[in-house]
């Protein structure tokens, strides 16, 4: 009952953010913030936060899932929101943002699916200091606001929409 | 006046036949002689080809054999590596049960003070909240909830603040001095690159387990190990990819690939005096006696070719991490 009264391990900062401990100590001792014992106050993990880049692009209940979760309902939001906040080319986002807070197999399933637009050349992947991250690609501008709007669906991934 | 025997013509021909009789019958000899001596000689040469023969395949033999010394030198160093890294860890095993009861003895005089003390009202609020508001909080008015929440934040605030500046000063254990090997090994890769191994005295459950295990003494090495290795890339602005973390024969591992300006003599000395700083200034490890040192090996001594290459090891703890996550 009192744990939460506890100080802040890295594991559970780590926990919070969903993430590994090792990735919180990267971020600390990259951003020059390590503490000098292992515990972390609450200015430290508002430090990580913001270094890692860690949040919720969207709200799991911003969208209304009539038979459960929908990889391509979920995706095409998170598109839209990308698209809306300007995430192109170099200004990125941490690639975990876009499935935060999702359950693990929920999670799995848009990692998929955001592989295969990586791989279809509309979004793009590259490995920052602070992890993996990802960005809409400029060029293809037109095509995501197609896919968003439903008037376009790439090949690799028509199975999916149709089912 | 002498006179000369009469030798007739007869006679003069057959001295001189009887002559040469003489000199074929010595010449014979001779050769006779010279043969006895090749044939003598050429059965020591043979002997001599055949010692020849011998020596030259024994040589070959026991050059042959210097690569197998060396293999089985690396083999029985990485076999006694382990072991000594195992009795480490047990070692450790054991400081970590004294802090574990010094630090649950320090959470529970944490809570009394707050019992007995000033913070009394506030801690019986915060009890009355876990036990009888929170389960039901989402059947209470939207309104009502928020102020609820809103003043249970304060009081939480209050208590942790004090809980946490007690809870978070290293716990101090009596104890002897506990020496544990930090174990190194680079891999050129190619050049100015290397795969940088670092083999640690604990379980490798420190690095797939985190989420369950309650952090303590060897998450502490493992982390401050790794601090170490980033402060050196952070001071130096190294090109870097992981570190990666798992599990090699039980113990923690990770890896890092470091890229580098200058010798890779001068990294390994920058990186070991690194490391043995940040393990010497950590206060927790200070307060529990615990002294890590790094020590640098062979990097076919800390994994033998059979076992893995560095690439392979790295394949190794990702697929080890992939299948703990999954």
């Amino acid at each position: 009952m009192h744990e939460a009264l506890y100080p802040k391990t890295l594991s559970d900062v780590a926990v919070d953010l969903q993430t590994d401990p090792f990735e919180i100590l990267k971020l600390l001792v990259l951003g020059e913030v390590m503490p000098s014992s292992l515990y972390l106050t609450d200015a430290h993990i508002e430090r990580v936060t913001e270094l890692g880049g860690f949040e919720s692009l969207l709200d799991r209940d911003s969208i209304e899932f009539q038979d459960g979760f929908r990889v391509q309902d979920w995706v095409i939001k998170m598109i839209s929101v990308m698209v809306e906040r300007e995430l192109f080319d170099s200004n990125a986002t941490r690639s975990d943002n876009l499935w935060r807070n999702l359950e693990k197999q929920e999670a799995i399933q848009v990692e998929s699916t955001v592989e295969q637009l990586v791989n279809e050349g509309l979004l793009k992947q590259t490995q920052s200091p602070y992890g993996e991250v990802l960005s809409l690609v400029a060029d293809k501008k037109d095509t995501l606001e197609a896919l968003v709007s439903g008037a376009f669906v790439p090949e690799s991934l028509a199975y999916l929409w149709r089912s | 006046m002498s006179t000369k025997p009469q030798w007739s013509v007869g006679d003069a021909i057959e001295q001189a036949l009887v002559e040469g009789r003489e000199a074929l019958t010595r010449r014979g000899a001779a050769l006779d002689r010279i043969g006895e001596e090749l044939g003598h000689l050429n059965r020591a040469q043979e002997n001599l080809m055949a010692q020849i023969r011998v020596l030259s395949s024994r040589r070959e033999e026991i050059v042959g054999q210097g690569s197998g010394i060396v293999v089985v030198v690396q083999h029985r160093s990485h076999e006694v590596l382990y072991e000594a890294l195992a009795v480490q860890r047990e070692g450790l095993g054991t400081r970590i049960e004294q802090i574990r009861e010094q630090r649950a003895l320090r959470e529970q005089q944490v809570l009394q003070t707050l019992r007995d003390g000033e913070f009394t009202d506030r801690l019986v609020e915060y009890e009355q909240f876990k036990n009888d508001i929170e389960p039901n909080l989402a059947n209470l008015p939207a309104s009502y909830r928020s102020v609820v929440l809103g003043h249970h934040q304060e009081v939480s605030e209050v208590l942790a603040n004090h809980v946490k500046n007690t809870l978070s000063r290293p716990v101090e254990v009596k104890a002897d001095r506990l020496n544990l090997d930090v174990v190194i090994a680079f891999d050129p890769v190619e050049e100015n690159n290397c795969a940088l191994i670092i083999v640690l005295p604990i379980c490798g459950e420190v690095a797939d387990d985190w989420r369950s295990r309650t952090e303590d003494m060897q998450s502490a090495l493992a982390y401050r190990v790794i601090q170490g290795v980033l402060q050196l890339v952070k001071r130096r602005e190294l090109s870097f990819s992981g570190p990666v973390v798992g599990s090699h024969r039980s113990f923690f591992v990770m890896e890092m690939d470091l890229g580098y300006s200058g010798s890779l003599d001068d990294l390994k000395v920058a990186l070991t005096q690194q490391i043995d700083l940040t393990l010497h200034d950590a206060v927790e490890l200070r307060a529990s006696a615990i002294f890590g040192k790094v020590c640098e090996v062979d990097v076919d001594v800390l994994l033998p070719q059979e076992d893995a290459d560095s690439t392979e090891l790295a394949t190794e703890i990702m697929a080890e991490r992939e299948g703990a996550h999954a």
